[in-house]
């Protein structure tokens, strides 16, 4: 913004109508979508005002229905009391006020602020002040299926860009007198509007003031997707590990909410961010919740089970088999040699060469649109399947490592987790094929150790299982039944959810 | 600062593990897997030679979309000499295109030429080595060890891997002990005890491969008795007897089988022994050293070829004095043989420890010499319980 | 930070620093020294290792904000404490050693035997380093982590071994006699001592002081169970004069089990379970080293970490090159030196302290009765 501009900027509206609009579209120069559309109220005098709106932010209809409409009404029912003209100017302002969406705002720079919204703008001859209408109104999706989480069982709405849409979805859920929806704007540019969500009486409120501390001191010029918040405001800057749960199902925020936790909601994108979230929210599905709680609790071992493979697979296969023989069973030992009998490269090479075209292949399926997603999925799996193979390339045993690998990754329910996850097996691979299973360990140690070494907003990233927190094993490796879900997470204000009913009972039996 | 002289460091270590190739590692392609080793002398010049069985993976483990090489053969035998095991195990590089391996060694045979010169830098060597699992089994053979170790033999692909499976299940067949590298190793360490091997042997009954081979008959590995050393130099062998009553002491049988003659004709009855308990108690009294052994065992007919009911007590009392007088035999001779050879094998100075540290203490040195006076009371006590499915025999014309 | 140290952790760390050396090579030592006996070596180590605890415990307790050396420095003035505390430092580089020892005996001699020696020590050390600068509240908390393994760890033998265990072979016991026995109880003792010198130096940042005693006792106690149940089994699936035969003994027995005829070799999972054990060990101790010198000499100790990792590497490096200096450091001069200091002169420390303040009371009293 040049000096210029920012002068004007700062301008306060005056009761020179001329001048007001030539500030306003000398700002939004050359906007071919900013209307201006001027219009005469008759009362006792004739007075002169526009409207400024922006096409396809605001809803035509609205504008001429709630905002032209009652203006001319009103001046056809007013009866000629030959006021004076400042009492007409009056009288327009009375009418504009009852509008159910009126601001008043005194600056340019305020005005263009909201008229880049999407509100109208009214300005009146001889009023120092402009109004703004709120007929925000663009064409938006409708909440529709969502496309990362998908469940068997539960609601299919997910979030949308709009984030008004998104905070409703929330209030249809949660109609506590207690839920918060704070929003600020972020971005000097994009002026996104992002909204924190949590219930007043539940949620923490060092959480809570932490959260909105670290949303204020983010200094950046736009925000366009959640990532550019999560990126500003997490507490691991340098570490592959994902210290916040992205959602796009309103079930899984509000559940969030209800827990005590802060959801944090940015326009312009159905990803909405959880916090605090632990690593173990990476591995928890919605669906845990709807279905049986040992379907559940099933569930949640396999996906613990598919974090160990998708981990450790690869590297384990690559140490017993090109340092520590005497481990396998002989006679998977005699199919292991058996298979690599033609194969040219030493193990490790081997094994980079199939995890590198795995993972080429998911990239590709993954941004192609999807027909041809498809035929590049049929043409890998023949490539890596069948041709490696026959080929003498790699061994098939190889093959079923990184198969199994690739499957137990995707059944990580997170995405990012399970990016996180498909990374970290990089290092450790590498180490493995280097030293073994010194290499192994240590890697492993040094992981460990760096995931015990973060934190989300203050809650350690690998509770509630280190450190162990009992009450919380609730929801964490086990899904308990709703009826014994009577606690939340020990970082949350209000800790019980509901009396256990085992426990009325007794009391009932006591008094009884 | 620090943070970047930490990664300088470990940018140092990854160069020098990656750009210097000073790692271990070795594919497992690249490694000739040893199935069995056999060690025999060479000559009379003390040399030792090694055989080992090697196995083939490509045509070991069959179709595997890998070319497979060559004879088609699962195992390569390789021989070498040396003047100690070690040297000569290395000497079998000197034609081996690939690595020996021992890991997955599952027999050593010594042969009785070797082992009468002394089994201890065997033992040694194999215990030392932590590439050998202390599960190897062990054997000892009358004919040459090479032999053995290179006879294709058994349902398995990999002969190893039958004799392998031999030992695991020779409980059933009760025909020789089953010990292994750590039970050799405890033996040999053992102030009192002498070690005791099990006998394998060559045998020329099995059936030719395919009809079309007619002439060739195979040869087959056998389990065959034991043999018994002191302290680590072989002594002789036992007698089939004799390892089925040393059985009940040091390796308890799965099951035992007997058969007698029926009371009434000529045909035969079976019993099996499922069932035991077998309990060894030493006794000192007034000086003089005497054990208690006591077997309670329960039978089951398993094959009848006349008329003969369970239910007649006479015939049960009949087979159940035979079985024990059977069983009686046994121990009697091999302890008959354990005060002639004047050797624990039957692990009796361990029992004796338990029961009497101290005494044993002062008899460390000169266990062996007692072992003769040592007095023998035997309380073996058979229980026909069962007969299997049958309530009646299947006698002809019998309805 | 540090408030978050509680006594669970101090618990966790307690067993994870006796753990690891006092299951292999400490029984093979004994068991050459007594024979059948050096499972009851182990057994009076227990209650040895909770005098030491306690001891150590009541030193600190008489300043609650004092980690050893300023203790031993506020006790008998800063020169003489300044020594101790030296005295300190060389042994946790000693003490560092001998974890070392310990784990590159057993990824080395069973895994790795081509690899250089300093590759094990330099990746070891880098790893401890690591976690050092995350601070000891991870590695606490990675101490828990360690704990479960060593159960699980545990376990695991014990269900692959069952089968061989033949209790006859743990008995006579006192064969070599009483004296000799708890002579021999000195190698399992330094493995106690570990676990109280690393207590001395971080209980004044566990906040709950009239817990203390009760937590390390706990500590010492289920230390002392899990250990335990290896020179038992050792020495009745093993014999004794077998464990003693080997070097690592604990190695020889995961060489020995096996669940079923597919997990035949137990090794790596042994040493997969046990070596975050190892690493919390060498991370403490690293640690202990590192306050240790910072006290003695009023430095920061962020500033001390990479030279003292490195000068405890090299030390460490020097001994673990050579099996026969390895032993030697290990059975003849380490546990002396270790319990000199770990008993004696924290007990002298102890004795001064409580003579000090008892004067200082008393000389109050005679100022308040002349006033």
């Amino acid at each position: 913004m040049d000096t210029l501009t920012a002068m004007r900027y700062q301008t306060a509206i005056s009761s020179v109508l001329a001048y007001n609009v030539f500030l306003i579209k000398e700002i939004l120069v050359d906007n071919s979508d900013l209307i201006e559309r001027p219009f005469t109220v008759t009362l006792d005098h004739e007075l002169d005002g526009v409207i400024f709106y922006i096409d396809g932010l605001s809803n035509n209809q609205l504008i001429s229905q709630a905002l032209l409409d009652p203006l001319i009404h009103k001046s056809l029912e007013q009866e000629l009391l030959g006021g004076s003209r400042q009492q007409s100017i009056g009288t327009i302002e009375k009418i504009l006020v009852t509008n159910p969406e009126v601001k008043i705002v005194k600056t340019v720079g305020e005005a263009i602020d909201n008229l880049l919204t999407g509100e109208s703008i009214v300005v009146v001859e001889g009023l120092s002040k402009a109004f703004t209408m709120g007929t925000k109104g663009w064409e938006a999706r409708m909440p529709s299926e969502p496309a990362t989480e998908l469940v068997v069982r539960g609601p299919r709405d997910s979030f949308t860009e709009n984030m008004r849409t998104n905070t409703s979805l929330l209030r249809r859920r949660i109609k506590d007198p207690m839920l918060r929806l704070k929003t600020q704007k972020i971005g000097t540019r994009t002026k996104t509007a992002v909204t924190i969500a949590y219930l007043e009486d539940v949620a923490n409120q060092r959480i809570v003031m932490d959260v909105q501390e670290r949303l204020q001191s983010i200094k950046i010029d736009a925000v366009l997707e959640s990532g550019y918040l999560e990126e500003m405001i997490t507490d691991a800057r340098h570490s592959p590990f994902v210290t916040m749960k992205t959602t796009e199902r309103p079930d899984a925020a509000a559940a969030a909410i209800l827990e005590g936790r802060v959801v944090i909601i940015s326009d312009n994108t159905p990803f909405s961010l959880i916090v605090p979230s632990y690593f173990w929210d990476g591995f928890m599905a919605s669906d845990d919740y709807y279905a049986s709680y040992f379907l559940g609790t099933f569930s949640r071992i396999i996906r613990l089970i598919a974090l160990v493979i998708s981990l450790t697979l690869p590297s384990l296969y690559v140490l017993l088999v090109s340092f520590h023989q005497e481990m396998i069973p002989t006679q998977l030992a005699l199919s292991m040699a058996a298979g690599r009998e033609s194969v040219p490269f030493p193990v490790l090479v081997e094994v980079l060469l199939m995890e590198i075209a795995f993972e080429l292949m998911r990239e590709a399926g993954l941004r192609m649109p999807r027909p041809v997603g498809q035929a590049v999925s049929i043409v890998g799996s023949l490539i890596i399947g069948q041709a490696a193979v026959q080929a003498g390339l790699v061994s098939p045993i190889m093959v079923i490592i990184i198969a199994v690998t690739g499957i137990a990754s995707f059944a990580i329910p997170s995405y990012a987790t399970s990016f996180t996850i498909r990374f970290l097996r990089f290092p450790l691979l590498l180490a493995s094929g280097m030293l073994g299973l010194l290499g192994f360990t240590a890697v492993l140690y040094v992981l460990t150790v760096h995931a015990l070494s973060l934190q989300s907003f203050g809650e350690p990233y690998v509770a509630p299982i280190i450190p162990f927190r009992p009450s919380e094993q609730k929801d964490s490796l086990l899904r308990v039944p709703w009826w014994k879900m009577n606690t939340r997470p020990t970082f949350a204000k209000e800790k019980t959810r509901q009396p256990d009913p085992l426990d009325e009972q007794r009391k009932g039996q006591k008094s009884g | 600062m620090k943070r970047q002289v930490v990664s300088w460091l470990v940018l140092l270590i990854i160069s020098l593990v990656t750009v210097t190739g000073c790692t271990d590692s070795i594919d497992i392609n690249d490694l000739a897997l040893v199935m069995a080793i056999g060690v025999d002398t060479k000559g009379t010049s003390h040399q030792v030679e090694v055989t080992a069985q090697i196995a083939r993976p490509a045509d070991a483990v069959g179709q595997t979309g890998a070319p497979t090489g060559g004879t088609g053969e699962p195992t390569w035998t390789a021989k070498a000499q040396g003047r100690s095991l070690f040297e000569a195990m290395r000497n079998l590089m000197r034609y081996a295109s690939r690595r020996i391996y021992f890991a997955h060694n599952k027999v050593i045979v010594f042969s009785e030429a070797y082992a009468r010169q002394g089994l201890a830098d065997a033992i040694d060597f194999f215990s030392r080595n932590h590439e050998l699992r202390m599960r190897t089994w062990v054997a000892i053979t009358p004919k040459k060890a090479s032999d053995l170790v290179a006879t294709k033999t058994g349902m398995q692909v990999i002969p190893a891997d039958s004799i392998e499976k031999m030992f695991r299940y020779s409980g059933f067949a009760a025909k020789a002990p089953r010990i292994n590298l750590m039970q050799l190793e405890a033996d040999l360490l053992s102030p009192t005890s002498d070690p005791v091997l099990p006998k394998v042997d060559l045998l020329q009954n099995g059936l030719a491969m395919s009809s079309t081979d007619k002439k060739k008959s195979e040869t087959q590995v056998e389990l065959a008795g034991a043999g018994i050393f002191e302290r680590d130099r072989f002594r002789g062998w036992l007698t089939n007897r004799e390892t089925q009553g040393l059985l009940w002491f040091i390796s308890p049988p799965h099951s035992r089988v007997y058969v007698f003659g029926c009371p009434t004709s000529d045909q035969k009855v079976s019993v099996e022994i499922k069932k035991y308990h077998f309990t060894l108690m030493p006794k000192w009294l007034k000086n003089r050293l005497s054990y208690d052994v006591s077997l309670d065992d329960d039978a089951q007919l398993v094959e009848v070829g006349c008329r003969y009911s369970l239910f007649d007590p006479g015939n049960k009392k009949a087979v159940e004095q035979q079985v024990n007088q059977r069983m009686e035999t046994e121990i009697r001779q091999v302890w008959r043989r354990m005060q002639k050879e004047k050797l624990d094998f039957l692990r009796l100075g361990d029992h004796l420890k338990a029961m009497y540290p101290w005494r044993t203490e002062s008899h460390r040195d000169d266990f062996d010499q007692l072992l003769p006076s040592i007095q023998l009371t035997l309380h073996i006590h058979t229980q026909l319980r069962s007969a299997a499915l049958l309530q009646q025999p299947m006698t002809p014309g019998n309805p | 930070m540090v408030t978050e140290m509680t006594t669970p952790i101090l618990i966790a760390l307690i067993i994870n620093l006796i753990y690891a050396k006092a299951i292999g090579l400490t029984e093979g030592i004994a068991a050459r020294e007594v024979g059948n006996d050096f499972w009851m070596a182990t057994l009076m180590a227990i209650l040895q290792g909770a005098v030491m605890m306690v001891i150590t415990v009541l030193l600190i307790k008489q300043n609650a904000k004092e980690d050893l050396v300023q203790r031993a420095k506020s006790i008998v003035g800063p020169i003489l404490g300044g020594l101790i505390g030296l005295l300190f430092v060389l042994y946790f580089a000693g003490a560092y050693a001998v974890v070392m020892i310990t784990f590159v005996d057993h990824l080395r001699d069973y895994f790795l035997p081509e690899l250089p020696t300093i590759v094990f020590v330099i990746v070891a050390s880098l790893v401890a380093l690591y976690a050092m600068q995350k601070g000891i509240v991870v590695t606490g908390r990675i101490a828990v982590v360690g704990v479960f393994s060593i159960i699980l760890l545990n376990i695991l033998l014990m269900i692959g071994t069952i089968e061989d265990f033949n209790i006859e072979r743990l008995f006579p016991v006192f064969r070599t006699g009483i004296m000799a026995t708890f002579l021999a109880s000195r190698h399992a003792d330094t493995d106690f001592a570990m676990a109280s010198m690393m207590t001395g130096m971080i209980l004044p940042y566990i906040a709950q002081k009239d817990k203390w005693i009760k937590a390390t006792l706990t500590g010492v106690f289920y230390g002392g169970v899990l250990v335990m149940l290896w020179p038992i089994l050792e020495c009745g699936v093993l014999t004794a004069p077998e464990t003693g035969h080997y070097i690592v003994a604990c190695m020889q027995m995961a060489r020995s089990a096996e669940i079923g005829w597919f997990v035949h070799r137990y090794e790596m999972i042994m040493v997969a379970f046990f070596a975050i054990s190892l690493l919390v060990q060498l991370m403490m101790l690293l640690y202990c080293g590192v306050e240790a010198i910072a006290h003695t000499f009023t430095q920061k100790s962020s500033r001390l970490w990479l030279p003292i990792t490195a000068l405890f590497s090299m030390t460490s490096y020097l001994i673990v090159i050579d099996h026969r200096r390895t032993m030697q450091f290990l059975s003849v001069i380490w546990p002396p030196f270790s319990l000199a200091i770990a008993f004696l002169v924290i007990a002298l420390l102890l004795v001064i302290g409580y003579v000090q303040k008892f004067i200082k009371q008393r000389q109050r009293f005679a100022s308040m009765k002349k006033s």
